[in-house]
């Protein structure tokens, strides 16, 4: 018996009753191999919404390539077709790697497209102990080029995979482009590792295996930093790319054409002792008054001065045995220990850390330069502090004052995630409450870009004093051994904005990336660099710019953030349009897109 | 004056040593199971885990990162002094000096994890090693480390090509409550080309499955059992996997797999059953997926709430009859009408399970379903606030508070049990166990399991039948005077058999709460309490898979190699045992 089946109806979309008017669309369309006109059956295709982030029908094509999507609610949506041998390919992609575009259903609308299915390739190879065995469970990483405001090579991560246990990895069905491969140590202390994954989101697991710990087993024997002739040595895997590089700066970049494939790509992860040996370091936390700390504290390190999690450095806060003052609340076999006088030791590996603190509400934090000898180290806890200041709006009358300062907010945050907020007063005046001691960057949040306030889209943070003195970039240091000085953030009411077209010859560019840089190299603050997607009519508006110098620029298709890569900018400088923007100056522009060669 | 803190010691070693004055000596050599020959770079531990009046334990060390004041902070360290590290040269030898008298636990460990992590006194690769006495002596031991196994090859598509992306499972075999289970030891991938391979796998006896998961899947989380570890880690998804497919006149079809195993078997017991021996490396392991496709079906319907009789928003479950290493619940929410979907379903037997929280209160509703051909529409489900058991515990007769028992579902693998005291609320008609425990932690030894009743009737190996009409009451009754087995294991030489395992198997009852086990000392002495008035079987063996000796098939088989003996109330049995050969499951 033959089973007729149409394609699968869009049923999340019927529940709004007033949609019910608006005649739905379909969708035909065919997938070829791309460049060619050779069909590619038995692929899945999914129409998503307009985010990518949601599936909302599926279907398959056929021997001639063709499928169909019926009873689309008209909106915008993606479509990602997914085939074996191929890499996640999109509707809309204008370059093997590039990214897809949105498509607009109106009402009654018979859509019909080709989806072009990017040949996957495929990097694959080894990764050993310096003697040449396998690692097993090796964490492989693979990056796209990316750059950050700072102007500085920050690689995207697009998939992950681990090695078996003879140390070989297989990346496959990648698009072509130019990849960073590294690795780091064996991954068996943690569970659940994601293999694959591009940038498209999907049916991923929603139960996670339980935590594969040492529990109800053995304990692990593993070898500590051992310590011989007064050295201390770390017994940890450092991080390589391919090849044989410590960081993605010096990292060689891999081709990978379309439908390739590149082996041989070998890693060879070696301990951390190989580069040098690490130095002791002793420590005692110290409370607000002085004394060395009692009882219970957290102490961590991280690097600096970027605060992430560091592996080439430990420490630990040493403790001493003591008597239960309630032996009925002990389990019986258990011990209890306290921590002795806030001492605590460590090792590391020479290079700059941060070494933080917290016991309660205080905390406290040092920064220490590792070099080849010993360090004894202090870490002084003190009571969060408060960060106050004040808001002076130029140029605004009575009204537009209280509208603007309604709400607003002034933040300060640190990398990598610490944010406070202190909302502003109508007189203007703000406090920041509960700050630990760091390195800060002040904002102000509605003012970095975000041009749906129409009270706000002439506003712009004109300046940032503390004491007086003008902040270099926003920036603040808070040790929370005295209080620091008031700020006073003044806005001015006359941000600039730009509005304009993007064309290729006559024709208005559909989904164009526009992107407005200041003059000069990075690093850019945020609220000083702006970028936008045009649609059809390929229109554009940038609101709330701080005067200043420009330059403007539209690619066709451009990868995330290529633009903060100064590189890759020098072959688009002299095809930028400049502008000089001052106070509440209203700028059009004609802005002639870069094409894809 | 310094805080005090409650900590629990945990086994996770990273210190580093420093020499202290002792005078035991302990001098190893590290080889591997099989060829006997050494191996070279084996990470050896020595922990002091029991320290004498006149050489205490020192004090621990903890773990860097944030804790929040007033957490439970766990050492990760035992003073060094008290932990030694070494690693095993190229003839595998490995020496400690300079130790302190009191009781140690040596383990030996792999850092290229291609041998199963070892500890000193095991008597199989799988089993438990045990705490040893060092005194001022020197020591002489050897530890057999088994190497670890892999098993590769292709599976192919129901299409007849190579089927990527596709998850493949080491399942070993184990027991669960007496029944046959698998135990997913590790899941991979195949490549693009078809390929898998599955490695650091301990010996034992294995299924390998494959379970088709369809294009949209991105992530794959890699499932494994650290070696040393003994349960698998069985997964359970939320979203079905379809795969989507054009047929000879481009009609779309859906479908779903179920896991085939190798070569190409959807019921693991028909499987090819691999007996994986130590440092095997078994390729060409193919599995063909085509038995396993078959077309995805859809249940539709409405939850209505049984006390209002309107129809409700809830979250539906549904449970296949039948769990593997990795099963598949598609659960989904109804939409603000009360109406469900749920697709990706494949024919057989599932439980439906439908559940609104609104506040404190549950309603809760479970239905079976079978599966034929085509998709089921119209299902109605009617959530209740469910039965409410009545009962009691006593003690001697006497009621006591001291306990609370669960209900564990014996049809559904993955459905939700019920635990409390008396009333037991929201309890859904079906069949249970019924499994008490004491609410201390610390319980009396003594103390056995007299008797579940059920509406005055003996709850036969504590199951019980609830039905909707069901009014009657659980009575959980316990003793305290329960008798004690006690005795000493000696080999076939008339050596105290250290570190073996003494299981009492009840003769006329499957309860679980019957079947006792218990370890020997370095003297091959053990003392089992709280045993139940009863007649047992008594067994001593090197070495058992744990679980096993509840399973009726293979109780059977060594019924006539047991010792009966027979417990009577307070009374205290004394018995010499003969350590039995190992039996490899």
């Amino acid at each position: 018996m033959k089973l007729l089946r149409a394609a699968l109806l869009v049923t999340i979309l019927l529940s709004t009753a007033h949609a019910q008017t608006a005649a739905p669309g379909s969708i035909q369309g065919v997938l070829v191999k791309w460049g060619t006109t050779d069909p590619v059956d038995q692929a899945t295709i999914e129409l998503r919404d307009a985010l990518g982030a949601t599936s909302i029908a599926v279907t398959a094509s056929r021997t001639n390539g063709q499928f169909e999507f019926n009873n689309v609610v008209p909106g915008n949506y993606r479509i990602v077709a997914l085939g074996i041998g191929y890499a996640d390919s999109q509707y809309g992609q204008l370059r093997q790697n590039g990214s897809g575009r949105t498509i607009r259903i109106s009402q009654g609308d018979r859509v019909r497209l080709q989806i072009g299915m990017v040949p996957g390739g495929v990097i694959s190879g080894r990764v050993t102990d310096p003697n040449g065995r396998g690692l097993v469970y090796a964490n492989v990483q693979l990056f796209r080029l990316a750059y950050s405001p700072e102007g500085l090579l920050s690689p995207t991560l697009v998939q992950r995979t681990i090695t078996n246990d003879l140390g070989e990895y297989r990346l496959f069905w990648l698009p072509p482009g130019q990849y960073l491969v590294n690795s780091g140590p064996s991954t068996l202390s943690t569970v659940g590792i994601a293999i694959g994954g591009t940038n498209i989101p999907g049916n991923t697991d929603s139960t996670a295996p339980a935590t594969a710990g040492i529990g109800g087993g053995r304990p692990r024997a593993s070898a500590p930093p051992l310590r011989e002739d007064g050295v201390t040595r770390f017994n940890a895997d450092a991080t390589v790319y391919y090849a044989n590089a410590r960081d993605a700066r010096s990292a060689d970049v891999i081709e990978l054409r379309s439908g390739g494939e590149v082996a041989g790509i070998n890693l060879r992860v070696s301990p951390m002792d190989a580069a040098s040996p690490a130095v002791q370091l002793r420590g005692v936390v110290v409370d607000p008054a002085g004394a060395p700390v009692q009882g219970n504290y957290s102490l961590s390190i991280s690097s600096w001065p970027a605060p992430t999690p560091t592996t080439l450095a430990s420490v630990r806060p040493i403790t001493t045995r003591v008597a239960p003052l309630n032996p009925q609340s002990v389990a019986p076999g258990a011990q209890m220990y306290a921590n002795d006088n806030g001492k605590f030791d460590g090792a590391a590996l020479p290079g700059t850390y941060q070494i933080r603190a917290a016991q309660g509400t205080a905390s406290g934090r040092t920064v220490v330069d590792v070099g080849n000898r010993d360090l004894d180290v202090r870490v002084e806890l003190r009571p969060p502090v408060s960060v106050l200041g004040r808001v002076v709006v130029e140029g605004a009358d009575t009204a537009s004052l209280k509208t603007i300062l309604d709400g607003l907010l002034v933040g300060i945050r640190t990398i990598p995630a610490s944010q406070f907020f202190g909302s502003v007063g109508a007189d203007g005046q703000f406090k920041i409450d509960n700050v630990i001691p760091g390195d800060y960057q002040i904002f102000v949040p509605p003012l970095s870009g975000r041009t749906d306030i129409a009270s706000l889209q002439s506003a712009y943070v004109k300046s940032i004093r503390s004491g007086g003195v003008e902040l270099g970039g926003g920036r603040l240091t808070i040790e929370g051994k005295e209080p620091s000085p008031p700020l006073e953030i003044v806005i001015g009411m006359g941000a600039a904005s730009i509005d304009g077209r993007v064309n290729k010859g006559d024709v208005p560019t559909n989904q164009a990336t526009v992107v407005l840089l200041p003059d000069g190299p990075p690093p850019y603050r945020s609220d000083r660099y702006r970028t936008f997607t045009t649609d059809e009519s390929g229109r554009f508006q940038l609101k709330g710019i701080p005067p200043g110098g420009y330059r403007l620029f539209a690619w066709e298709d451009v990868d995330a953030g290529a633009w903060f890569n100064p590189q890759f900018l020098a072959n688009y400088e002299r095809g930028a349009r400049p502008l000089q923007l001052v106070e509440g100056q209203q700028v059009s522009v004609d802005l002639a897109v870069f094409p894809i060669n | 004056m310094p805080t005090a803190l409650i900590l629990i010691l945990t086994s996770i070693l990273t210190a580093s040593p420093r020499i202290q004055t002792g005078s035991g000596s302990v001098e190893g050599v590290v080889v591997a199971v099989g060829t006997n020959s050494p191996v070279a770079g084996v990470n050896v531990e020595m922990r002091r885990i029991e320290g004498t009046a006149a050489a205490p334990l020192g004090p621990l060390v903890f773990a860097s990162g944030y804790t929040s004041p007033g957490a439970i902070v766990t050492p990760n360290s035992p003073n060094p002094g008290d932990v030694f590290y070494a690693q095993t040269k190229d003839d595998g030898k490995f020496v400690f000096t300079n130790l302190k008298p009191g009781k140690y636990r040596l383990l030996a460990a792999d850092p290229l994890y291609a041998y199963l992590p070892a500890e000193y006194g095991q008597r199989s690769p799988r089993g438990p090693g045990y705490d040893f006495a060092l005194d001022t002596q020197q020591m002489r031991v050897r530890i057999e480390m088994a190497p670890l196994a892999s098993v590769s090859g292709r599976v192919i598509g129901a299409d007849g090509k190579p089927a990527p992306r596709v998850r493949v499972m080491a399942a070993e075999v184990g027991y669960q409550n007496g029944e046959r289970v698998l135990n997913q030891v590790q899941a991979m991938q195949t490549d693009d080309q078809g390929n898998y391979r599955l490695f650091m796998l301990p010996p034992g006896r294995y299924y390998i499955g494959a379970l088709a998961e369809g294009l949209q899947r991105r992530n794959f989380s890699v499932a494994y059992t650290q070696p040393g570890q003994f349960d698998g880690l069985n997964q359970t998804f939320a979203r079905a996997f379809v795969s989507y497919r054009t047929d000879g006149d481009g009609q779309l079809l859906e479908d779903v797999y179920e896991t085939v195993y190798h070569p190409g078997e959807t019921t693991p017991w028909s499987a090819r059953l691999l007996d994986l021996r130590p440092g095997i490396n078994l390729a060409g392991i193919d599995i063909s997926l085509s038995s396993g496709r078959r077309r995805a079906l859809r249940i539709r319907g409405t939850v209505i709430d049984g006390t209002t009789g309107q129809p409700t928003r809830a979250t539906l479950r549904a449970i296949p009859r039948i769990s593997g290493p990795t099963t598949v619940t598609p659960t989904v929410d109804t939409d603000p009408t009360g109406a469900f979907v749920i697709s990706g379903l494949m024919r057989g037997e599932y439980s439906i399970a439908a559940q609104v929280t609104s506040g404190a209160s549950r309603l809760t509703a479970i239905q079976s379903i079978t599966l034929a051909d085509n998709d089921v529409e119209g299902l109605r489900l009617v959530v209740n606030a469910g039965l409410s058991i009545p009962g009691r515990f006593t003690l001697d007769d006497r009621e006591t508070r001291d306990y609370r028992v669960t209900l564990v579902p014996r049809e559904t693998r993955a459905a939700v049990n019920v635990t409390g005291g008396f009333p037991l609320m929201a309890v859904q008609p079906g069949v249970y166990r019924v499994t008490p425990s004491p609410i201390a932690q610390q319980a009396n030894p003594d103390v056995y399991l007299r008797s579940i009743r059920f509406g005055g009737i003996e709850a036969a190996d504590g199951t019980i039948r609830i039905d909707n009409n069901t009014a009657a009451d659980l009575d959980v009754a316990f003793g305290s005077n329960g008798g004690v087995v006690e005795g000493r294991v000696s080999d076939s030489q008339r050596t105290p058999a250290a570190n073996a395992m003494v299981i009492l198997v009840p003769a006329g009852s499957t309860r679980p709460d019957l079947f006792k086990t218990a370890t020997t000392d370095a003297a091959g002495t053990f003392r089992i309490r709280g045993v139940a008035p009863a007649s047992y079987r008594v067994y001593a063996w090197p070495y058992l898979p744990r679980g096993m000796w509840q399973n009726t098939e293979f109780l059977r088989s060594v019924e006539s190699i047991g010792k009966s003996i027979t417990v009577n109330e307070g009374s205290s049995l004394n018995t010499e045992l003969t350590l039995l050969p190992e039996m490899y499951p």
